[in-house]
């Protein structure tokens, strides 16, 4: 016997399978372009301050087209399911996905050709898709029921994601520079809030919030102490604030200070994971853990690169080392790991029927391009900060292009998953259509009654 | 919302949440309700009835609070429920050697006292009694016991003490013995096999919980599970570890499942 419980409705957590696979194979396909990108751009790289430009063209296909699209399909898929309540309407989803794809092929193509209508377009559409976003998990972060100690991280990402892009907006129009006093804030002051906001507000405070549901989910344990986590969140908070009011005030200090609390919040969430690895009841963890603990070690490398940039002691690529480290390093090795699980995991879900055998997740699963990636993408890493941290163009070429192929190593495994997985629906559906002989399935979608009826409780 | 004696207090809370105000007027347990956990596990079990007889207040008064706009109805329609009976065997239970058990410090820590009752319970001899200090008549865990062959009486010492006395019937089925549950999840086994309870946990600990009885060595190959909502997440766990599963008929807002080791 098999599932009795229908889990593709699953009382409407489960979005139609198109939706999450939709989102993650776009990011799939844009994270073997973000590297491509960094090959193309090396040599403009380590010198690199900020500005529209190629470079930018590359961090907006990292940040959009892999970071944001797969923190939309992680918010719109996961946490409807780890809250117990209902997914946003698959026309909020649909939409957030087409804008944030028009938005984003039109700012990295804007960017790249210094196109300035392409760019405001594209930051428009992108804004427009984040607003539905934000719209759509409004109901999801209302509070009072499940995830106490999660929801706040995700209400915090939602507010850092909606002032990033209001401040991606006000970069876009000079109206809105000749509306700022003089000594205000400069278009570099807004686009370096912009950064801390998206990066560490959106992505980071979702990234910490989420890890409290799917580590837990993948090693079997329980988060140690809901303490920790507000303890977390309240150092993470803080930090953003000083660190986006002190580029928009100017003041070093303000943003030494948000680097330092932010410090304090990684290393809280690192004790944290730590601890919970520590009591888990899975003995044997699976591959992924090997790149989302090179994450955690390496959550703190751009924090500290920040405080060195505000004191002055760091040499002139370290604005570049400080992206490379926070996007590729952190974001990007976080997302990577969790994905490898998370895909198999979701579509065993959604090849659950009633009567059937859902696909067991190991078996949808491919290693040897996981393999592949994962050993690529650490030597890719590596590579290329030090080819910037020494200003060798060659060097950060290379990084790149061995990022590439464990890019297109895990699009190999993506398309496995995929594969396996309308393999066993497609047996599942003509073993259902044949008369079955042997073994049936009893409770065929349907609520029964426990036998046997001596034991059955009143 | 039409509410009566046997609506659940938190069905009457939510359609009205300053209900919750009214009724700490009446008595000073229901300042439970203002807690979300209370709220969600025990007054999502508990009928306006039940609550009005662990609480000493009089059912009318307790409708009289719920439909604040029609209180002489109210009073019309329903009647208190009856005080409780005090059982022959009451008066040779003082000869019984008994042990006390004080659970108010534990409801007090927001900690559930189910598996320490069940564990106290279990280990009585058929001749000896237990004795309950709780801050109110607690219906469901007595009702609990009864379907496990315990007979009780409650009587009430003070607005928020109650003593309750317990001793095996005189013709209990075998008592089922408690499984201790390092995940804050009671388990115990009945003649169809090990139960575990997870709605009072929060995600992640429902589904540790389970895993954690699955990997273990008491479930003799079927678990019962006590679950608030499905447990998406589980599913592929429990296949990877060669479980199915089947969802059967439970109480109200429960979802309960039956998994068998293939």
């Amino acid at each position: 016997m098999f599932g009795g419980v229908d889990l593709s409705g699953a009382g409407q957590r489960l979005l139609p399978e198109h939706i999450p696979l939709r989102f993650f194979g776009s990011a799939v396909v844009f994270h073997i372009l973000a590297w491509l990108a960094l090959l193309v751009v090396a040599p403009e790289v380590p010198g690199y301050v900020g500005g529209p430009g190629p470079v930018l063209a590359a961090v907006h296909t990292l940040t959009l087209g892999v970071l944001l699209m797969t923190a939309f399909s992680a918010s719109f898929q996961m946490l409807p399911v780890a809250l117990g309540c209902d997914a946003p309407p698959a026309l909020a989803c649909n939409a957030a996905y087409w804008l944030l794809l028009a938005g984003a092929a039109m700012l990295i193509g804007g960017f790249a050709l210094y196109d300035t209508l392409l760019i405001r377009i594209g930051a428009a559409t992108a804004a427009l898709a984040v607003a539905v976003h934000v719209g759509a998990m409004m109901r999801l972060v209302r509070g009072g029921g499940e995830l106490r100690a999660v929801v706040p991280y995700v209400r915090v990402a939602l507010a850092a994601m909606a002032a990033a892009a209001a401040l991606a907006l006000a970069l876009q129009f000079e109206q809105v520079s000749e509306l700022l006093p003089p000594g205000g804030p400069t278009h570099g002051d807004i686009a370096a809030a912009h950064m801390i906001l998206a990066a560490y507000g959106f992505m980071g405070m979702l990234a910490l919030g989420l890890s409290q549901v799917v580590v837990p989910l993948f090693a079997v344990a329980l988060v140690p102490y809901e303490r920790w986590a507000v303890l977390s969140l309240r150092l993470g908070s803080a930090a953003l604030v000083l660190g986006a009011s002190g580029c928009l005030l100017a003041s070093d200090l303000m943003i030494a200070a948000g680097a330092v609390f932010g410090l304090g919040a990684a290393g809280v969430h690192v004790r944290m994971m730590t601890d919970l690895l520590a009591k888990r009841l899975r003995k044997r963890l699976s591959p992924e853990f090997v790149l989302i603990r090179a994450s955690w070690l390496i959550m703190p490398v751009p924090l500290a690169i920040g405080v060195g940039l505000v004191a002055g002691v760091l040499p002139d690529t370290a604005p570049a080392l400080f992206g490379f480290a926070l996007l590729y390093g952190w974001l990007l090795t976080l997302l990577v790991g969790v994905l490898q699980r998370i895909m198999p995991l979701l579509a065993s879900m959604h090849t659950g029927r009633p009567g059937r055998a859902p696909a067991v997740p190991t078996r949808l699963t491919a290693e040897k391009p996981l393999l592949v990636h994962r050993w690529c993408h650490l030597a890719a890493l590596a590579i290329v900060f030090v080819g910037i941290g020494i200003d060798q163009a060659p060097l950060v070429r290379v990084g790149a292009g061995v990022g590439a192929i464990g890019a297109i190593a895990f699009a190999v495994f993506v398309v496995i998953v995929f594969r396996r997985m309308k393999a066993h629906m497609q047996d599942a559906a003509e073993a259902s259509a044949t008369p079955k002989q042997g073994k049936a399935s009893a409770g065929q979608g349907k609520t029964m009654t426990a036998a046997p009826p001596a034991a059955r409780r009143e | 919302m039409d509410v009566t004696a046997d609506t659940r207090v938190a069905d009457a809370v939510a359609a009205d949440p300053d209900l919750i105000a009214r009724l700490i007027a009446l008595s000073p347990l229901f300042a439970r309700l203002n807690d979300p956990e209370a709220l969600r596990t025990l007054a999502s079990q508990v009928t306006l009835r039940e609550a009005a007889s662990m609480a000493g207040v009089p059912l009318s008064d307790l409708l009289t609070a719920a439909n604040a706009q029609s209180p002489a109805a109210c009073q019309a329609a329903y009647r208190d429920a009856p005080d409780e009976e005090r059982p022959n065997w009451m008066t040779a239970f003082a000869a019984r050697p008994s042990r006390t058990l004080d659970v108010r410090p534990l409801i007090r820590d927001g900690r559930e006292p189910f598996t320490t009752l069940m564990t106290a319970a279990t280990a009585m001899a058929d001749d000896e009694g237990l004795v309950v200090e709780a801050p109110f008549n607690p219906l469901p865990l007595r009702g609990m016991l009864g379907r496990k062959g315990f007979s009780s009486y409650a009587e009430r010492l003070a607005p928020d003490h109650w003593r309750v006395y317990c001793i095996r019937g005189a013709a209990a089925p075998p008592v089922p013995s408690p499984i201790r549950s390092d995940f804050g999840a009671p388990i115990w086994r009945e003649d169809d096999g090990v139960h575990i309870d997870v709605r009072a946990l929060e995600a992640p600990a429902p589904m540790v919980a389970i895993l954690a009885l699955a990997d273990g060595p008491d479930h003799g190959g079927r678990i019962t599970v006590h679950h608030r909502r499905d447990p998406l997440y589980l599913y592929p766990e429990l296949a990877e570890r060669g479980w199915s599963w089947q969802r059967v008929d439970g109480e109200p807002r429960e979802f309960r499942l039956v998994l068998l080791k293939d």
